[in-house]
């Protein structure tokens, strides 16, 4: 469409009008261009987009998938004191907060309540963490003073 | 989760499994997690612990026997310290999409009315 209106307007006026009123415009499917039948003031040919050409709602394709946290579906076990014992502090034992170790709340919540249940049954220590599970790899976003 | 005294623990733990079958619980399995030391000093029946081992019952049982059970297991000076516990593996994971975003503007405002 561009091309034919630029090769228009090239030519001379009086060529130009025959041109525009005999030109023969290949139309793009689904639009139905609608030529402007004034004199060469009017140089572009005017396209009404059909139904098929308007913006479809799709879901965003760039959408980056839900960031999960490491606990994410899987099942924490009571009995799994190691694993516990990677949520608490080393010296005093006490259980980080959601703010160090980045859980959602529904796996906050359950390590907390396995933790005190553990604590109470006489299986884990409280006061501090076992000396066995000090090497483990950190999980906690949290920094000790060396 | 039960912890008891090293010598005698053959006994006990028959005593402990015949009582639950009278309250009416079926016993499935029966795990020893070991005998170990304390995590802390444990009081019971005027007597310090510092070593235990420690046994995992599964049983099915009516909701109404463990008040009974745990009444009984407190009286055994065997028993250290009882636990009746609901079986980890009868609780469902729920499948989690991850953390949503919330918006955190809506939240800087309440949105209560105001006299």
């Amino acid at each position: 469409m561009a091309t034919l209106v630029a090769i228009c307007g090239d030519l001379g006026r009086k060529k130009l009008t025959h041109f525009v009123k005999a030109a023969l415009c290949l139309p793009d499917p689904g639009t139905h261009v609608v030529l402007w039948r004034s004199r060469s003031q009017y140089k572009y040919t005017k396209q009404v987009a059909g139904n098929e050409d308007l913006p479809v709602l799709v879901e965003d394709p760039y959408k980056e998938p839900l960031k999960k946290i490491i606990l994410c579906g899987k099942r924490i076990d009571y009995k799994n004191t190691q694993l516990l014992s990677q949520f608490i502090s080393p010296f005093t034992g006490c259980i980080y907060g959601r703010h160090v170790t980045g859980l959602c709340g529904k796996k906050q919540k359950e390590i907390t309540n396995a933790t005190k249940r553990v604590q109470i049954m006489g299986f884990m220590p409280v006061t501090y963490k076992d000396p066995a599970y000090l090497k483990d790899p950190k999980v906690c976003n949290i920094k000790y003073r060396e | 989760m039960k912890t008891k005294k090293q010598p005698e623990t053959a006994a006990a733990l028959k005593r402990t499994v015949e009582a639950l079958m009278d309250r009416g619980a079926i016993v499935r399995n029966l795990e020893n997690l070991g005998d170990r030391t304390l995590p802390y000093k444990i009081s019971s029946h005027s007597q310090r612990h510092s070593r235990g081992g420690y046994f995992l019952v599964d049983f099915y049982a009516p909701a109404t026997a463990v008040e009974s059970i745990m009444e009984h297991l407190s009286r055994d000076i065997d028993v250290i310290r009882p636990n009746v516990v609901k079986h980890p593996l009868t609780q469902e994971v729920k499948e989690c999409e991850g953390i949503v975003p919330v918006p955190l503007e809506e939240k800087l405002y309440s949105t209560k009315k105001r006299k």
